[in-house]
Parts: C-alpha cells; structure tokens; sequence
C-alpha cells in the first residue's frame, strides 16, 4: 500500500498537526526582531565582501609584488590590540598567518600588524564611533637604510561595521617604518588608500560605508602614469568617477623632502586633495593648511572650472581653487557659500553624488589581475 | 506496486499559493504565521520556531533582489532550518521536542512528543505531507530524496508514530 495514499488515518493525522500547530505563537516584535536580523546581516556581508575584497587582490598580486594572505576573518580580529596615537601599531595573535607569500627579492616585512583605529579626535566634534580593524603591512625594500628605494606599505581598512564615519586614521603618519618609508596611506574620506606600484600603474582603492549603513561601497581606479603629460591617468575607472590623478612634486620644503600634490578631480568636481611630503624624518603626509586629523571631504561645487581642494578642521572646510591658468585661489567656508560649506559635516559623509561605485568583486579582481612587479627603474622614473 | 500520488486527491488543504507578495512586507503579514507554525511542528518549541523563521525572513531580505519567488524561498529556507536545528540538537543530545507551554493542549503535546521520535527526516516528510498536503514529487524536491524515499521515510514515520499514539 502506498503509505501515502490518502486514508481516513492520514486525515486525522492532518488534523492532529493542524491543531498542534495552531498552538503556535507569533511574538508581537517579531517584525522588529526581524529587521535587526537584517541589519547583522548586512553588516556580516559588507564584512565577508570587504575580506573578500582585500584577499582577491592580495592573491593574484602573489604573481606580482607581494601577496598578503588573509586568514583570519574580519570579524574575529582580537580587539583588545588597540593602538594608541603615534605608536606603532601592536602585534596581535595570528598575525604570523599574515606574513607574504610572496616578495620579490631581498624585500622583507617590516612589520604586519593588526589594529583597531582609535576614537577620532575630538577637535571634530563628532562622539567616537566605532573602531574598526584596520590591517597595514610594511614591506622594506633591498639595500641599506637610506635607500631611495620605496618602503611598500599595504594598509587596508575593512568597512565591516555599521559606521566608519571616522575612518581617517589620526595616527597613521606615525607609524612610519622609518627614514624610507614612502607613506603611502593617505586617509581618504571614510576610506583607506590601498596603493600598489604597478610599474606605472597605481592602483587605489578604498571602502567605505555609506549614508546607509549596511552599505558597503567601494572605489577603485587604476591610474597609469603617464611621462608626457607628468600625471597619472585613469585608466581602470568604474562609475567614471576620477578622471585625472595629478601628483606633481613641489618644491621641496627641506633638503631631504619632496612634497606631493595629488588630486583627484572628475570634470567638475574636486575630490580629494592632499599633499604629501615624503622622505622627512617621519615619512609624514601633511595635509596642506595642517589639517589635522587628516579629515577630508569632498564637496561638490557644482561646475567649478578648476580643481579644488577640500579640507576641514572639523570646524571650517578650506578650499583651494587651482585654475587652469594655473593660479591658485584659497578659500574657507566663511567666504564660500553657505550651500557648499554646508555639505561639510561631522558625519563624515559626503554628498550623494559622491557615492562611490558599489564594491563589485569582478572589478577588483581585474585590476588586481593587471597588477605587474615593479622594478626599481620603473620606481625611479615615478615622480618623487 | 506502489502507485503514483500526484494525481490523488489531496488529503489536505493544499499548501499556500506559492506565488509571492511583491513586497517584504506583504510576505511577512502574509507568511510569518504560516511559517511559524510550521517550524513548530519541526521543533517542537515556539520560541525556537519564531528565532529560526526570524532568520529566514532575514535571509529573503537579504536575496529579495536576487529571489524570483521569496514565498517560496522562504519555504524551503524556514524547513532547512528547521531541519538543521533538528539535527544540530540531536548531535548534542538534546533532540528538540516539545516544550509545552501551559496554553498547549494534552492532545497536542502528545503528537508533538511523538514526532520526536522521528528522524529529522521522517518528520519533515510527515510535516510535508500531512499538515501541508504536499505531493510525494513536492516532498522529493523539498528535501532532496529520490520520491521513492519519500514513500519509505513517511511509511516509516507512520509505523512509528503508530507505536506511540493512537492515529
């Protein structure tokens, strides 16, 4: 007999479950319940997508410069390793899972550490946030301290939380690995620079949270240096969103200093704006004007001919105007319109014309994919 | 030789349209009852069968985009879980089974105990079958089986429920 050919046994069976599980209760805030679910949820994807990120790129850049491994999921980062400002970053367990694969010859890690970013500082105004780990790996080339040879440095932040309003690192300068080091984590808004020197190539990448939190957005551009025109172009441009990166050196502040300026504009629309000064004691960025804390933002103003340059104290937002006659205009928010100067806020959020392309896998993947080994020539002949 | 059932009459209501609200919220105030209900008669325990649902409807939310039929996404995502906190408890020892609140009926906890003593699989098959009706084919497809396994995990489950209550 087929056991389930419909008998009078099966009916009262059915019954039977029927009314066990009317018994069944719903919770009122079960809605509610649900909808914090959600949020975990994302949070937990926008970390596994950042991890992933981070580990697409480090692999296939195995074949190239240096491969970190990522072992350890984000979300299992000791956090008791916090750094204090000006330190250098502690070790923390599990750190030695993270040492390269691969280096190209004679380079060895300097360091390879894991941290959580300290509160942002309270010139901002803003209450502390959330910290969040951060992963920086210092790699130092061949030859004696001195050398001109680049320190590379990996520093990847992973947007696993809900708020990284405050993600720019206030003490990421002073973790410099020493008179070599070649600094290259400019902090981005909500974001961290994530530099490859790729023969001519350059590529950037930084995450970030947007207005909602269990976004996870990402840009990234790959920029080929390009020798007649003295800049870095976009080459690998995802959402059309940088066109040019200008990095020109200015005149050396001392003897041993070159500063960078480098600039990232769309055609309208500055973005960020940093000088760099590279090869002093510290191996320091400086934010032109002194900003401290190295808070960006970037503000649209909305047809400006020129390239502007954005910065806050958290109390006034600056803004240079380079022309293209080359002439330069400084500006603060008490001479700008208030419409402009009101975009700057402690959020750290930008405007949402500014939202970056969403993190796509695909995209970072290719870029990494074109990721080749730089050789020292190659580095010489990049502008320092 | 056992006959094909998809052409039998159903012995009960059929299973809930599997058409889906367009909206989350139209799933939730749709299904979230239906769901409940049926992770009950899974677990055995209400809170557990809320704490399971809630994270299936958490799981649509998530892949809403990517779903062309949430409902019926959330169907076989509340019966895995269902299933798979069936098993987890069964590795610990601990099988989930009823945990009659005060407002539960003698009757009911009597069946509910004795679909404790079926397999995870043999109660989903029954749950399947007998409180939502579904077809040997719809069971096979639900819980990966062959439908000839279908016929023996329910032939089975009935054996054994016979042997600790009255059908």
């Amino acid at each position: 007999v087929n056991p389930l050919t419909p008998t009078s046994e099966h009916d009262r069976l059915a019954d039977r479950l029927r009314a066990a599980a009317g018994e069944a209760t719903t919770s009122p805030d079960a809605r509610r319940r649900i909808e914090r679910r959600v949020v975990l949820r994302r949070r937990r994807a926008a970390g596994r997508r950042a991890a992933a990120a981070v580990a697409a790129v480090a692999a296939v850049t195995a074949a190239g410069v240096v491969a970190v491994r990522w072992d350890q999921p984000p979300t299992e980062v000791r956090t008791g390793a916090t750094t204090e400002p000006g330190t250098t970053a502690a070790p923390f367990p599990g750190s030695e899972r993270l040492v390269p694969s691969y280096l190209p010859e004679g380079y060895k890690v300097l360091s390879a550490s894991m941290d959580r970013l300290p509160p942002f500082p309270a010139a901002t105004g803003a209450p502390t946030r959330t910290v969040m780990p951060v992963y920086e790996q210092v790699f130092r080339p061949p030859g004696p301290p001195g050398t001109t040879a680049p320190v590379m440095r990996i520093s990847i932040g992973l947007a696993a939380e809900a708020d990284q309003s405050h993600w720019p690192h206030p003490d990421g300068p002073a973790k410099s690995a020493g008179p070599w080091s070649v600094n290259l984590t400019p902090p981005s808004e909500n974001g961290r620079w994530a530099w490859f020197e790729d023969g001519p190539r350059l590529v950037l990448l930084t995450t970030r949270s947007a207005v909602r939190d269990e976004d996870v957005l990402a840009f990234i551009a790959a920029m080929r240096w390009d020798p007649a025109g003295s800049r870095y172009a976009a080459e690998h441009n995802p959402g059309g969103l940088v066109e040019t990166l200008v990095m020109r050196p200015h005149p050396p502040r001392t003897a041993d200093s070159v500063t960078f300026r480098m600039t990232l504009s769309s055609t309208s629309r500055a973005l960020i704006h940093v000088d760099t000064r590279i090869g002093d004691e510290d191996g320091a960025l400086e934010a032109r004007g002194g900003v401290a804390g190295y808070e960006y933002r970037a503000v649209d103003i909305g047809g400006f001919p020129g390239v502007v340059s954005v910065s806050t104290d958290g109390t006034d937002v600056s803004l240079t105007v380079a022309w293209p006659d080359g002439s330069i205009t400084d500006l603060d928010s008490r001479a700008f319109p208030a419409s402009v100067a009101g975009q700057r806020d402690n959020s750290g959020m930008l405007p949402p014309e500014f939202m970056f392309t969403r993190v796509v896998e695909d995209e970072l993947i290719a870029v990494a994919r074109s990721l080749r080994p730089v050789d020292q020539a190659t580095w010489d002949a990049l502008p320092h | 030789m056992l006959s094909d059932i998809n052409s039998d009459p159903p012995v009960v209501p059929a299973p809930p349209a599997l058409a889906s609200p367009v909206t989350f919220d139209g799933l939730y105030a749709d299904r979230y009852g239906a769901m409940v209900r049926l992770a009950y008669l899974m677990v055995g325990d209400n809170a557990v069968a809320e704490e399971l649902v809630q994270d299936a409807f958490a799981r649509v939310h998530q892949r809403w985009a990517k779903v062309d039929n949430p409902g019926a996404y959330l169907h076989v995502a509340v019966l895995n879980t269902a299933r798979n906190e069936v098993r987890r408890r069964s590795r610990r020892q601990r099988p989930v089974g009823p945990q009659p609140d005060a407002h539960v009926d003698e009757a009911n906890v009597e069946l509910l105990d004795a679909l404790r003593a079926l397999s995870e699989r043999q109660r989903a098959a029954v749950v399947l079958r007998f409180y939502e009706g579904r077809s040997e084919a719809e069971i096979a497809e639900l819980l990966h089986v062959r439908p000839g396994t279908v016929k023996s995990l329910v032939h089975r489950a009935l054996d054994r429920l016979r042997e600790v209550i009255e059908l």
